[in-house]
């Protein structure tokens, strides 16, 4: 009984639980959006295309969350001014896009080593957070999260009907921006703790599972962020006794969760759409 | 340092004949998946042969077996999930692809130590032996060679699936041609460029030839061209910064991409006047 | 505020590609009419809706909107619109409750929270397109006939007084759709505008008072009976349109000179010999048979 508790001894541990569990709600409440709004390339781009920021940001001595913020927003801009002045397919544009800035943080992290090495970046390294980098994703989960409670509505509405929403006066261009600064700022915030390559999963995987359990955009939010928050928790927990990567650890737990979903969901399930099509295709006895 | 000092090395020498080849072969097949729409499939493929090539080390088989045997389950497992829910399919690769690299990524951990790994994850062009040579121009040369007897076929199903299929082509099996060949090209790619970077040579050489032509056939040789300069470009750079060399490759096919696109925005320019 | 009504004047919409989807166009529409806006794909019928919206902005000519500029008119949310079937997410997870309170987003303050007062709106509004039963559907558990009212509930919980419809006859049974125009009847009778891009000319005849025809720019516009010619539509459709001719029975005599038409959903459009336009039946015609008869006699 009291092996369970072991890694609480820990105060690492505590605090890469706690961060974690935190993460993995934000990213959650936005996977929601993400999901539906069908931008999970973006989310992987921008996950990709902070990294030269992170670098810079060392260069000149910034805090690295400011630097791969501004870097995932300028490759964001970069993007829509490239696809609409090259007519190119939007995929194509996001690909060539993430690809070179993520090229060129890979090569400025290999010229000029910063405090945050290439695995970190990459593969994410929760354990070995520091305070004054957990004050930055603090800070940034709360500015985001207050952001999404109070504009959640419009987002929706966005996602949803994009030509009410602007024959209803909302500022849509504005709305457009908010959501990619919000998916960079979570990016930031979740690059630390499961690295670049699986910040998309954070940013989708919650989002689809609550997507199979409710029709209720409410719900869904609810169950996404619920979901985010306990994978990332107990990711976290599980990562210190198979001593491997947490974030892939946090990342496998949510595919598990999403699996799950997928087969046993009472409506959308696989097992429930199996019945109902057996069921068709029994003779009617009305 | 004289500028030809990088051909005197042998590894130099064989690092730029490899990474022409798998330019050509990223380069043809790039043209398909640009017309396809598929950039986010290459990403989500070229992620999922991670745990495909730890678990071919384990088991002691060549990691290119293994990592085609994961693209292939990552392109069928996201088709069947799309096929029996609602979700969109971007999503679906997005959670298919992230679930398989966070386990490829948590047994990686475990097994650790061997450099064969890291060099997947990003490249080891310069330092490239024997064996992986070997596979890596199997690979490639297999790869080329189906595109090639196949482009037609191929062009006819990106184009317009529906004709494709009115035709009697075999379009599920065309679906999955395309998709197998997208792991052989990832496979070819990755001992050089590395899996994380792959996509980059998977897309950029195909929206580099678009810019520049509207003709299929033209396309195909221009982004070879430019996916072979790019290559050799980046790994000679490379030798004198003394960076990444994958990195060096796909900010050199940045840069030929962003030549093609000022020339296409100075020759629209004209012709609306 | 002047009474209700639209008027375009000369307004020419050239895209920045350089493209122009309308040139020199003008109509007026007035307060409580159903009108038809008839063109076919690529005339410059959602183009025309766009500038209505203020989404594009015309290089030259006017809008105006109950005396207001299209800006202005978007303030007071006076434009409503109601999407084509295909151009909407049937999957997303929102209730029949969250679409038609989406229409009060723009009167509510800036968290969105719905006051008591919305949620009267939206219940009357649910009400009058009969959909209180079922707003707690998810919006794909519907038919395509709930599906449109659903979206028309929205436009009236935006208090729309001018209701932009496109295409809303796809998909639609014959028997739904005669309930919707009767809900458009009845919300023309209030004084709002309704125009209905369509490219379904049968139906037109049915239950719009006015018509504007585009192909490029407007080529006519006015009452059903003055612009629904088959000179207009001619020069409006060119020769897309399929034509049958009926002079007569093309086998038989002895049964006098009667022809009856049937199709399927696509809803015919008949003229008579001098190119005027036939309606389904004599009923509530009365005085036009009389007005032509008239002409006719002098």
């Amino acid at each position: 009984m009291t092996d369970l508790l072991i890694p609480f001894e820990y105060a690492y541990m505590v605090k890469a639980i706690l961060v974690s569990g935190l993460i993995g709600g934000v990213c959650a409440f936005l996977s929601c959006f993400i999901t539906l709004k069908g931008w999970s390339l973006m989310g992987d781009a921008l996950s990709h295309a902070v990294v030269p920021g992170v670098s810079l940001a060392w260069l000149v001595g910034l805090p690295f969350s400011v630097g791969a913020f501004i870097a995932g927003v300028m490759a964001a801009l970069t993007m829509g001014w490239l696809k609409k002045k090259s007519g190119l397919r939007e995929d194509a544009v996001i690909g060539i896009v993430f690809t070179s800035w993520f090229a060129l943080g890979l090569l400025l992290l290999s010229l000029y080593p910063s405090n945050l090495n290439l695995r970190t970046i990459i593969f994410g390294n929760i354990l070995a957070i520091s305070d004054p980098d957990i004050l930055q994703v603090l800070i940034i989960s709360g500015v985001s999260i207050l952001v999404l409670v109070m504009k959640w509505r419009d987002l929706l509405l966005y996602c949803f009907d994009e030509v009410h929403a602007r024959s209803l006066g909302l500022n849509t261009g504005f709305l457009h921006l908010l959501l990619l600064s919000l998916l960079a700022a979570t990016a930031v915030a979740a690059l630390q703790t499961v690295g670049a390559c699986l910040v998309v999963a954070m940013l989708v995987t919650p989002g689809a599972t609550a997507y199979l359990l409710t029709d209720r955009f409410g719900k869904m939010l609810v169950i996404a962020t619920i979901t985010g928050a306990a994978c990332g928790l107990i990711g976290a927990y599980i990562s210190y006794y198979i001593n491997g990567s947490t974030g892939g650890c946090i990342v496998v737990l949510q595919t598990f969760v999403f699996l799950v979903a997928l087969v046993f969901a009472p409506k959308h399930g696989l097992l429930n759409t199996r019945r109902q099509r057996r069921l068709a295709a029994l003779p009617q006895t009305s | 340092m004289n500028w030809l000092d990088p051909l005197r090395y042998s590894f130099m020498t064989e690092a730029l004949m490899v990474s022409a080849l798998v330019g050509t072969v990223c380069a043809v097949f790039s043209c398909y998946l640009v017309l396809k729409g598929w950039s986010l499939m290459g990403d989500a493929i070229s992620h999922a042969v991670l745990p495909g090539v730890v678990v071919a080390y384990l088991v002691g088989i060549p990691l290119p077996v293994g990592a085609f045997a994961a693209g292939l389950l990552c392109a069928t497992a996201t088709g069947w999930i799309k096929a029996s829910t609602r979700i969109k399919e971007d999503t679906v690769m997005g959670i298919v692809f992230t679930g398989m690299f966070a386990f490829g990524l948590v047994l990686f951990t475990k097994v650790e130590t061997d450099a064969h790994l890291s060099h997947i994850l990003f490249g080891n062009i310069l330092g490239i032996e024997r064996d992986d040579l070997i596979q890596t121009v199997i690979a490639a040369v297999v790869t080329l060679g189906i595109v090639l007897a196949m482009r037609k076929d191929l062009m006819l199903f990106c184009f317009d699936t529906a004709h494709a299929r009115a035709i009697g082509l075999n379009t599920t099996m065309l679906h999955y041609v395309l998709l197998a060949l997208l792991s052989g090209t990832i496979v070819a790619s990755m001992q050089a460029v590395g899996i994380i970077l792959v996509v980059a040579m998977l897309v950029t050489p195909g929206c580099t030839a678009r810019l520049l032509t509207d003709r299929f056939d033209r396309m195909l040789i221009l982004a070879t061209a430019s996916s072979v300069i790019a290559s050799c470009l980046g790994v000679y750079v490379s030798f004198f910064v003394n960076g990444a060399t994958g990195a060096c490759i796909v900010l050199a096919q940045a840069l030929l991409f962003a030549a093609a696109f000022l020339w296409h925005q100075r020759r629209r320019s004209r012709f609306s006047v | 505020m002047p009474s209700l009504s639209i008027d375009v004047a000369n307004v020419t919409v050239a895209y920045p590609n350089g493209h122009t989807a309308l040139r020199d166009a003008s109509f007026h529409l007035h307060q409580g009419v159903i009108a038809a806006l008839v063109g076919i794909n690529g005339s410059g019928k959602s183009t025309l809706f766009k500038s209505l919206m203020g989404f594009v902005k015309p290089v030259a000519g006017t809008i105006s909107i109950a005396g207001n500029t299209v800006e202005q008119a978007r303030k007071l949310k006076l434009v409503a619109y109601v999407p084509q079937s295909e151009e909407v997410d049937w999957t997303f997870p929102v209730s029949v409750w969250d679409v038609v309170m989406m229409g009060r987003y723009g009167h509510m303050n800036f968290l969105r929270i719905a006051s008591a007062e919305d949620k009267r709106i939206v219940n009357e509004s649910l009400a009058r397109v009969g959909m209180t039963d079922f707003r707690d559907r998810q919006i794909g558990e519907l038919s395509g006939g709930q599906k449109k009212r659903v979206f028309l509930a929205r436009a009236l919980a935006q208090n729309g007084q001018i209701i932009l419809l496109d295409e809303p006859f796809t998909g639609v049974d014959v028997t739904t759709e005669e309930a919707i125009i009767a809900l458009l009847r009845s919300l023309r009778d209030e004084g709002r505008i309704i125009l209905v891009s369509t490219h379904n000319l049968g139906s037109v005849p049915e239950f719009c008072d006015h018509v504007v025809l585009v192909n490029r720019t407007v080529l006519a516009a006015g009452p059903l009976e003055e612009v629904f010619t088959e000179d207009n539509l001619n020069r409006a459709f060119g020769g897309v349109l399929r034509q049958f001719h009926f002079e007569q029975s093309t086998i038989q005599d002895h049964d006098g000179k009667t022809v009856k038409l049937v199709t399927d959903d696509e809803r015919p459009l008949v003229f008579g010999k001098g190119g005027h336009l036939e309606y389904k039946d004599r009923q509530g015609r009365e005085d036009l048979v009389e007005k032509r008869q008239k002409e006719a006699g002098e």
